[in-house]
């Protein structure tokens, strides 16, 4: 077997969540030593996608319907359909925020093969860490898409709450307005990030 | 939670990063092109999981 980078972020991002985990229950230099190893772990995520991969805007949307389709399947298997659709939809929402500002026309369809037959979770937090990495590189080339590129990463944990308060921070409508009065600077549509 | 417990939980943490420095190994070796990213994606995973460690285990303060 020939591992991924989907695999090798599946097991970090394990790594990170089981010491989000301990957080609240050691003294607060063992808080401080949790936060400080899942923060590094990140920084060690994103330097690896940077290196093996060239992220794009595209690749963070096919990200978001790996991330969107592998939780409803989890949901599924989980009954919690309910918890899962909320996800899926606050990802989607700030997805579309983010579509907004560049001014792209996408449909979120399939983009990827296969659906999962496996039940972890943390397949879907994987894919976040690469939505949430893909986004902050994009950051660094397109410093006008910031405010929208935050607000994805924002949402890199569906218990977080992150993407909703991203949402709400910046309401789509606001967005468009930002934009029409150059308060945001639309970034050229390259057709290597057409759907 | 108790002292014994947390700092057992911590094993989770170790076979997590163990795993994932396993995989990016067996990712290097069929990406040879990819192999100094891996590396070094390794060695930040295996000093970040040590220095926790060394907080933990070293840091002697009541826990829960």
């Amino acid at each position: 077997m020939v591992p991924t980078l989907h695999k090798i972020l599946t097991c970090s991002t394990a790594a990170k969540d089981h010491a989000r985990r301990l957080l609240g229950f050691g003294s607060h230099e063992h808080n401080q030593a949790l936060i400080r190893f899942a923060e590094e772990v990140q920084q060690a995520e994103d330097a690896l996608i940077h290196s093996i991969e060239t992220p794009s805007l595209t690749e963070i949307f096919n990200a978001v319907d790996c991330a969107t389709r592998w939780a409803e399947k989890f949901g599924k298997l989980h009954a919690q359909t309910e918890a899962a659709r909320k996800f899926s939809h606050d990802l989607k929402q700030v997805s579309l925020e983010l579509q907004t500002a560049c001014q792209m026309d996408r449909s979120f369809q399939q983009t990827r093969e296969g659906i999962p037959t496996d039940a972890h979770l943390y397949d879907v937090l994987s894919w976040l860490t690469q939505v949430s990495s893909y986004a902050r590189f994009v950051s660094v080339r397109q410093a006008g898409l910031c405010d929208a590129i935050k607000a994805v990463s924002g949402g890199s944990a569906p218990h977080s709450g992150n993407a909703a308060r991203g949402r709400q921070s910046q309401p789509p409508s606001r967005r468009k307005k930002r934009v029409a009065e150059g308060g945001l600077t639309p970034c050229p549509i390259e057709s290597r990030w057409r759907a | 939670m108790s002292r014994s417990q947390f700092k057992g939980s911590l094993i989770e943490v170790r076979l997590s990063v163990t795993a994932a420095a396993g995989l990016a190994q067996l990712f290097g070796e069929a990406h040879p092109e990819h192999a100094e990213a891996v590396e070094q994606f390794c060695v930040r995973l295996q000093k970040s999981c040590r220095e926790l460690g060394d907080a933990i285990y070293t840091n002697n303060q009541q826990v829960g």
